[in-house]
């Protein structure tokens, strides 16, 4: 077994150990979900530090027949989409497993099985790279969710979980239909009935037209919910409000990515011309959802709604980057769902180290809590900031070339867009000033500053901050040649094409067999002569860090 | 190389000093804060000392400037920023203000804040402050500069909540940083339109290539210039978004006069010299930069007329004067702006630490209904901020009066009613500023009670003297019998590589100019001593009062036209989000689950029943897929 299938198998043992453990060792319970996510975080650590940066093809790879008799393969990789997203997902479970240790109360078997089980399906998530797989772990992380917000959330819970689930499974439904029409649109050109994603790109898939707008709809439907756009996005502010914090850090960190990365891993290199297509309509929705999520955010009294908004605004950045299919827009974009991550899951997680001392979530119910508590404030303060994109920190990275590259492809949506930087100021510093600043309340007047654990669960979040922030190169090399490729195929693909027979005939050139021997380089990459061009700079050294036993 | 090391040290020791007393400062005494925050400051200032020495010493090969390359910042395909510094006489002298006037208030800060229980984040702010004001300076791009430029923006909110737990100040924070930030979506969007013109935000470069690749007047050129513009707008508190401002005030009176005088609120102008080649290519720009300079300058001069706080006066009339600096650099005298910048640091600093002297003798009062006859309790503060004042009038031989002077006579030959409007705004500022004296230090003592007031401690009193001394004599930097003076020698090199300098005006011309603005200033203290000192002169326009004590009902306008829509829409949307869009896809929902009863016969609950319609539907896509 390979590094990425211990990402999947160990929360999977892990569950199972405390399973084992008797449900009223509470202490043991707590550890057995502490270790296994370090011993995950470990791994992914190992994998993100050998990952070879400069290769666009995909790392690690697993590669195992799974039913053979309908084209199912057990296919585990990583690349520049998705390495920094299994690090990022591995950081944050021991991060919120610790802290629910001290916000979540009761059950603690069921919690601790429950939080693991998502872990599994989210690291599969991005790390699966055959169509059913993936498809299989996508719903796999959907069912923990709906019981940690049914059985661990506030008052309004059944209702916010039901809602969750039916809107994401709405959008599930759809996808699953049309990954089954890509799977038979891949024989027609391939001759081989098959869901592996890189077997499907090895050449185009000759779609186009209405039918591939259908399955684009279909797909992106499922993601947007997932993300989520605007206007697709009502369940989030009740999901994120009712659940409890630990959990929607979980919820906007990683499964909002999971929406985002869909796009690029699947839509942007099976549908190219799509993408294209509704670039214009969904860089409208995205600008919509960063001002419209901005300005509800500063509207609200509640804590967790004005971050659930904002996280939603600052998600339509990432939508924006995507489709303005530039390399610096797709590259911020990449690297802003990390940055989202980090900065959202501490913003959660610090509403959570809030509410756990005064059991209140309005804003109302604070004021000058910086006197009592100025560790807190200082860490609440330093992750707004990043939050709001202030240079020197990681979220002014992201938002800088998602910006900018927008810039080049869509002036009018950047310049609108650019003012969502300003909304969000306005609501975060509102944040930091109804809770921290102002006269001391008296229901504050015993509030306690940061414990040692709360501050070990903020610190490495607040180190990367800083190191994104100043020296974000280590994230930007090792997606930038991955993203650079999926462009110039999406590119390459999306050109019109002469008669489909020439194309197809083209492609059944490509279809060597040696070609797709080599597993290292896909011929994703090596197919059409205008990726080539970029993945190969410095993809002769694609194979160094990753091997596949 | 020496130059390297001295100009990463500059910005690291403060940085370093606010990483010491923000982790620690609560367990360190308070003399230790002091030490560490007064001594990285005291040798970052001998580190920008050292590189005007390096720099009188050796030119620099190839190019005005000393570039210093730090590391990679952020790459993405064609986009590089690295993080470079830039070493020439335009940012060491900016360098060499911000540390000296800098390294000044720190050493006052720590009589001033004596005794307060925020000591160590007082610092630590103030020091990370000094970094980012250096790192702005120093940067050699603008997207480098960027962080220094958002990083002074985030000290100044962090210095005007300093007491947060006030309301007041709090609020005043919050709106320093939102107004700022609106110009900082122009300068974001400048940055973005200087890739997209030179691929690359480098001030060398843009500097260089400004000639072949922004046509004279074009339609980028003057996109770029304005949009930098609004950045330097919002940062150097011009119309309109000078709102901010006077706000600030709620912070510590230091604070003000290091941040909000002397230093972060010059970045703009700074900037736009910085970048001098790129708007001399928009002469239409340039034209509004001078516009929006003089009308500000008179504009804040006539808000500062009627306002009771004195502290508040001194900001009004440091918009004024910014006024000037943009009037300066908006007729393309570039080195006359960064004249006044530099004079107007030394004596608006040293009109704040007076003022915060007579706060510090009076408890706090920033009223000046309040006060009165201060002249003698306070003997030596009153004569600093006599120095100040006279200075800040444009009386001979203070440096104020030869910055200004500078201006107006450079303004006059690019057009004479922003001359006419200069020396306007020179004698309201005359007015305001011997009303402000006499009603602070002159008249009766009306806090006869309180006999405790006295001259601040020598660790307050030092700074102020010698920021009394460099405004005696700060007019040398920029006089001489034989022009140009030495500043404007010095930045030459800088400066040449935009428009040729303006040939000077010499003898009559001049010498009139020089009369007429003298005139004018003796003739506001006079005005201004009839009315406030002999209260012989009376009467007014009520509406005219109303309207300047109102501000022009700029700031209602603003609530009335922005904050009050802003606010409704938002709320407006965030119950449209559940009543309108969550009621749409719940009625969806809805819809579903009534058809789903309808559909409910089909439901039998029998398992073969379910594995035929699996079957049907499985077959209903075969066939599909067969026809096709």
């Amino acid at each position: 077994m390979g590094p990425l299938t211990w990402l999947i198998a160990l929360p999977l043992l892990g569950a199972a150990a405390a399973a084992a453990v008797g449900r009223d060792r509470e202490r043991a319970l707590r550890m057995v979900g502490l270790v296994t996510s370090g011993l995950v975080f470990a791994i992914a650590a190992l994998v993100w530090g050998r990952f070879a940066p400069g290769a666009a093809s995909l790392q690690f790879e697993e590669h195992a027949p799974w039913v053979p008799g309908v084209g199912l393969v057990y296919h585990l990789g990583v690349d520049g989409l998705s390495v920094s997203l299994v690090a990022l997902t591995a950081l944050l479970f021991p991060l919120a497993l610790g802290a629910a240790a001290q916000q979540v109360k009761g059950r603690a078997q069921g919690f601790v099985i429950t939080a693991l089980l998502l872990e599994a399906g989210m690291l599969g998530t991005f790390l699966a790279q055959d169509l059913v797989l993936f498809y299989v772990f996508w719903e796999g992380m959907l069912i923990p969710m709906y019981f940690l917000i049914g059985l661990w959330g506030g008052p309004g819970r059944a209702p916010a979980a039901m809602k969750f689930l039916l809107y994401t499974m709405a959008g599930s439904a759809l996808m699953l239909v049309a990954l089954v029409a890509v799977a038979f649109a891949g024989e027609r050109i391939a001759g081989r009935f098959t869901f592996d994603l890189p077997a499907l790109l090895a050449r185009p898939l000759g779609l186009g037209g209405p039918y591939e707008t259908v399955l684009f709809l279909a797909f992106a439907a499922a993601f947007a919910i997932k993300m989520p756009v605007w206007p697709l996005h009502t369940w989030l502010p009740d999901a994120y409000a009712e659940a409890p914090p630990v959990v929607t850090v979980l919820l906007a960190s990683v499964m909002a990515k999971a929406g985002a990365y869909g796009l690029l891993r699947f839509c942007l290199p099976l549908f190219p011309e799509a993408m294209r297509a509704f670039g214009p309509l969904l860089s409208i929705l995205a600008v919509i959802g960063i001002l419209y999520g901005g300005a509800i955010a500063w509207a609200q009294g509640d804590m967790r709604r004005l971050l659930a908004y904002g996280s939603m605004s600052h998600m339509g950045f990432i939508l924006l980057g995507i489709f303005a299919l530039n390399v610096p827009a797709l590259q911020g974009s990449l690297i802003q769902m990390i940055n989202h991550g980090i900065s959202t899951g501490a913003l959660f997680l610090i509403a959570g180290m809030l509410i756990a001392r005064t059991g209140r979530a309005d804003t109302d119910g604070y004021g000058g809590a910086a006197a009592r508590a100025p560790t807190l404030a200082a860490a609440a303060m330093i992750v707004a900031l990043s939050s709001l994109a202030l240079p020197g920190t990681n979220g002014f990275i992201g938002e800088f070339l998602i910006l900018l590259g927008t810039f080049q492809a869509r002036p009018a949506a950047a310049v609108l867009a650019a003012f969502g930087v300003v909304a969000a100021a306005a609501y975060l510093l509102a944040f930091i000033g109804r809770i921290f600043h102002g006269p001391v309340r008296d229901g504050l007047a015993s509030m306690a500053d940061l414990r040692r654990e709360e501050l070990a669960i903020l610190v490495p979040l607040i180190a990367v901050i800083f190191w994104v922030g100043l020296y974000p190169r280590p994230l930007l090399a090792r997606s930038e040649a991955t993203v650079r490729a999926l462009l110039a195929n999406a590119a390459a693909s999306a050109a019109p094409a002469p008669a489909r027979h020439g194309r197809d005939a083209a492609a059944s050139q490509g279809a060597h067999p040696a070609a797709r021997q080599d597993r290292r380089a896909p011929a994703l990459y090596r197919a059409h002569p205008a990726g080539g061009e970029a993945g190969s700079a410095r993809g002769g050294a694609a194979a160094g860090g990753g091997t596949s036993p | 190389m020496l130059i390297r090391v001295l100009a990463v040290l500059v910005p690291t020791l403060p940085l370093a000093g606010w990483a010491v007393n923000g982790l620690w400062g609560g367990r360190l005494a308070r003399r230790t804060v002091a030490l560490v925050a007064c001594g990285a400051v005291a040798a970052a200032f001998a580190a920008a000392a050292l590189l005007l020495w390096q720099i009188r010493l050796a030119p620099p090969p190839g190019g005005p400037s000393w570039v210093v390359d730090l590391y990679s910042w952020i790459g993405a395909g064609s986009i590089q920023v690295p993080l470079r510094l830039l070493v020439d006489p335009l940012s060491v002298a900016m360098a060499l203000v911000v540390g000296g006037v800098g390294l000044l208030i720190h050493v006052y800060s720590v009589g001033y804040m004596d005794g307060d229980p925020g000591f160590a984040r007082y610092f630590a702010y103030l020091n990370l402050f000094m970094a980012s004001m250096f790192w702005l300076v120093l940067a050699g791009n603008l997207a480098a500069m960027f962080i220094g430029w958002e990083g002074v923006g985030l000290c100044s909110y962090l210095l005007i909540a300093f007491w947060f737990t006030r309301p007041a100040a709090a609020a005043a924070g919050v709106k320093a940083f939102l107004v700022t930030r609106l110009g900082d979506v122009g300068m974001l969007l400048g940055i973005f339109v200087a890739f997209g013109v030179f691929g690359t935000t480098d001030f060398g470069v843009m500097t260089r290539d400004a000639g072949a690749r922004l046509a004279l007047g074009g339609g980028a050129a003057t996109a770029l210039a304005l949009l930098l513009f609004a950045g330097a707008a919002g940062k150097s508190a011009q119309l309109p978004l000078h709102v901010w401002l006077p706000d600030a005030m709620e912070g510590p009176t230091p604070v003000s006069a290091l941040i909000h005088a002397a230093t972060m609120v010059t970045a703009g102008v700074y900037m736009i010299v910085r970048l001098h080649a790129v708007f001399l290519r928009a002469p239409a720009a340039m034209d509004l930069i001078a516009a929006v300079g003089a009308v500000t300058a008179i504009f804040a001069a006539a808000a500062a007329l009627v306002e009771p706080d004195l502290k508040r006066v001194l900001a009004y009339s440091t918009i004024s004067q910014l006024g000037y600096m943009f009037l300066a650099v908006g007729v393309g005298a570039f080195s006359a702006g960064i004249f006044h910048l530099t004079s107007h640091a030394f004596f608006k600093a040293l009109l704040f630490l007076a003022a915060g002297a007579v706060m510090h003798a009076l408890g706090g009062e920033t009223d000046m209904r309040r006060m009165g006859g201060l002249a003698r309790r306070l003997p030596r503060t009153t004569a600093a901020f006599a120095i100040g004042a006279l200075a800040l009038a444009g009386i001979p031989p203070l440096s104020g009066f030869f910055s200004k002077d500078l201006i107006l006579s450079e303004a006059f030959r690019a057009q004479a009613w922003w001359w006419a409007v200069g020396v306007a705004a020179a004698g309201l500022t005359a007015v305001y500023i011997l009303r402000a004296f006499a009603l602070t230090f002159l008249g009766a003592d009306l806090r006869g009670a309180e006999g405790a007031a006295h001259d601040p401690p020598p660790s307050m009193a030092a700074p102020m003297w010698i920021l009394a001394g460099l405004t005696v004599a700060g007019g040398g930097l920029g006089w001489s019998f034989t022009h140009p003076g030495i500043l404007e020698r010095f930045l030459l090199t800088v400066l040449r590589g935009g428009a040729a300098a303006p040939a000077r005006a010499g003898g009559a011309g001049e010498g009139t100019l020089v009369a007429a603005s003298v005139l004018v200033a003796v003739a506001g203290i006079v005005v201004g001593w009839l009315v406030y000192v002999r209260r012989s002169l009376r009467g007014g326009v009520p509406a005219l009062a109303r309207l300047l004590s109102r501000r022009f009902y700029i700031e209602d306008a603003y609530a009335v036209a922005v904050i009050g829509p802003v606010r409704a829409l938002a709320r407006a949307a965030a119950v449209a989000d559940l009543t309108v869009i969550d009621a749409a896809v719940m009625g969806l929902a809805r819809a579903v689950g009534r058809s789903g009863q309808a559909l409910r016969g089909l439901e039998t609950g029998y398992l073969r029943h379910y594995a035929a319609f699996v079957l049907i539907g499985v077959l209903l896509i075969l066939v599909y897929w067969v026809s096709r």
